[in-house]
C-alpha cells in the first residue's frame, strides 16, 4: 500500500520503485498505467462514484507487456484512491482491412517482420508503434497490395472497456 | 457507463492546469505560421516566460527544422520527455516518433496521434503555443474542442501573407473561428514587405474589411530559416513582433 500524503511529502515514489522493478529503464507501460489511472481517479471524482471493476482491452499493435502494465496499474493504484478496484485485462487481437484491395489480416501475420523493421530483431523494443499505436500507416503495409491505406479494426491499443461503478 | 476515452481525460485534465494557449493559424498553407509561432516561442522564452511549443502539423511538421532539433522522443517517469531547447522551451512534434518518415493519416488517425502525444507528454511549461496544420479539420477541431473543455485561457492568432488568395482562405478561417465563439487575438499579416536598401518594398495590397485588425505586419526576410536555426531573431523582424508581443505578454 502506497499512501498520497507520504508521496506528496516525499517520504516516498512509486515511479522509482517501479522503475527499478523494471530493471532501471523508464517503461512506456509506467506512463501508460499513470495516465489511465489519473483519468479514472478524475472520471470518479468528477461523477462522484466508487470505481469497482474495469475492463481494459490491450490490443496487440501497442505491443504491452500485459504483465507490467498490471504491476504497474495495482501499485499505483492507491496513489489515485483506486486501490478497492478490480481491474481485468483482455488482450485483443489486432485486425487490419486494406482499403485499398479490401485485404484483411492479423498481426500475428506481420508481428515478425515489423518487429524485425522496428527494432532490428522480432523482439519487442520501444519504438514508434509501441508509443503511438496509431502510426501503424507509417511503419505497416497491406501484405498483399502494399498499399499504406489501411485500417485498424480491432485491437489498436491500450482501451478502457467498461467501468462499473456505485 | 464506460469512459470513452480515458486520453481525453488525462489531456483536459493537464491543459486545465495551463496559464493560457495561443493557436497560431490560417487555413492556408505556406503564410509563416511556423516561422511565426517559433518566433514567438524564442522571443517569448528570452523574456522569462515558459513556453511549450506544440507542433501540430502533422503531415509538414516544420518546428523542429526550424530550431535545429535532432531529437528522438525519450519517456520519462510520466510520459515522454519533450525537447528542452532551453530552460524555459520546451517542444514537441511528431517528427520526434517518426523522424522523416512520410505520416499517411487518415482523420480519425491524426485524433489519435494528436491525443496520445498529449496524453503522454510531460510537459512543465504553463504556457502553450500551438502551430497548427493548414485546413480547417482534425487538427484544429480537436485541439479546440480538448482546449475548451480544459477551460483554460486560449486565444488565436491568425497569419496571412499580403496575397488575395490567402486573405480569401484567411477570411474563412477567421468566420469558422468567429462561429466556433473563439477569441481571435490578432491577424498578422507575414511578409507583408521586405526592405531593400533604405526602400521598403510592399510584397502586395491587401485590401480586409474593417472588421479585421491588423495586429502586426511582419517583413520577408530572406532566409529567415537559417537566422531560427542558430536561434537568431532578425533586427528588422524583432521590431515588427514588438505589438505582438506587447498583446502577448500580459496574456502570458
Amino acid at each position: 500500500m502506497i499512501y498520497l500524503e507520504d508521496i506528496d511529502n516525499n517520504l516516498i515514489n512509486p515511479f522509482t520503485l517501479l522503475t527499478k522493478e523494471a530493471g532501471g529503464d523508464l517503461m512506456h507501460e509506467l506512463s501508460l498505467a499513470d495516465a489511465l489511472l489519473k483519468a479514472l481517479s478524475n472520471y470518479a471524482v468528477r461523477n462522484n462514484v466508487r470505481i469497482r471493476r474495469v475492463i481494459l482491452g490491450i490490443g496487440q499493435l501497442a505491443q504491452v507487456d500485459k504483465d507490467l502494465l498490471k504491476d504497474n496499474i495495482v501499485t499505483l493504484a492507491g496513489v489515485y484512491g483506486l486501490d478497492d478496484v478490480k481491474f481485468e485485462f483482455k488482450e485483443e487481437e489486432t485486425i487490419f482491412k486494406c482499403n485499398a484491395c479490401g485485404h484483411v489480416w492479423r498481426w500475428g501475420e506481420i508481428r515478425d517482420e515489423v518487429l524485425r523493421g522496428l527494432c532490428g530483431d522480432v523482439v519487442e523494443c520501444d519504438n514508434p508503434i509501441h508509443y503511438i499505436p496509431a502510426l501503424a500507416n507509417v511503419f505497416i503495409r497491406c501484405p498483399k497490395c502494399n498499399s499504406l491505406d489501411f485500417e485498424v479494426i480491432k485491437g489498436q491499443g491500450l482501451e478502457v472497456l467498461s467501468i462499473e461503478y456505485e | 457507463m464506460s469512459m470513452s476515452d480515458f486520453r481525453e481525460e488525462v489531456i483536459i485534465d493537464k491543459l486545465s492546469r495551463c496559464n493560457y494557449v495561443l493557436m497560431v493559424g490560417a487555413g492556408k498553407g505556406g503564410v509563416g505560421k511556423s516561422v511565426i509561432s517559433t518566433l514567438l516561442a524564442l522571443k517569448l522564452s528570452s523574456m522569462r516566460k515558459e513556453i511549450f511549443l506544440l507542433d501540430l502539423d502533422l503531415h509538414g511538421s516544420s518546428i523542429p527544422s526550424l530550431l535545429g532539433i535532432n531529437y528522438v522522443v525519450k519517456e520519462s517517469e510520466k510520459g515522454f520527455k519533450p525537447y528542452e531547447y532551453n530552460n524555459r522551451l520546451e517542444v514537441m512534434s511528431l517528427k520526434f516518433f517518426i523522424e522523416d518518415k512520410p505520416a499517411p493519416l487518415r482523420g480519425h488517425y491524426k485524433d489519435y496521434v494528436i491525443k496520445e502525444i498529449l496524453t503522454l507528454t510531460n510537459w512543465k511549461s504553463k504556457n502553450v503555443i500551438i502551430d497548427l496544420p493548414p485546413g480547417f479539420s482534425n487538427e484544429l477541431l480537436t485541439i479546440i474542442k480538448l482546449v475548451r473543455k480544459a477551460n483554460v485561457k486560449r486565444g488565436h492568432l491568425v497569419i496571412t501573407n499580403p496575397s488575395i488568395i490567402s486573405a480569401e482562405v484567411v477570411k474563412k478561417y477567421m468566420t469558422l473561428l468567429k462561429e466556433l465563439g473563439e477569441e481571435i487575438i490578432g491577424l498578422v499579416i507575414n511578409m507583408a514587405y521586405m526592405k531593400y536598401g533604405n526602400a521598403v518594398i510592399r510584397l502586395g495590397e491587401l485590401r480586409l474589411g474593417k472588421e479585421f485588425q491588423v495586429l502586426a505586419e511582419l517583413p520577408y526576410i530572406p532566409g529567415i530559416d537559417n537566422y531560427l536555426m542558430r536561434g537568431v531573431i532578425p533586427k528588422e523582424l524583432d521590431k515588427g513582433l514588438k505589438p505582438l508581443i506587447s498583446k502577448i505578454v500580459p496574456l502570458f
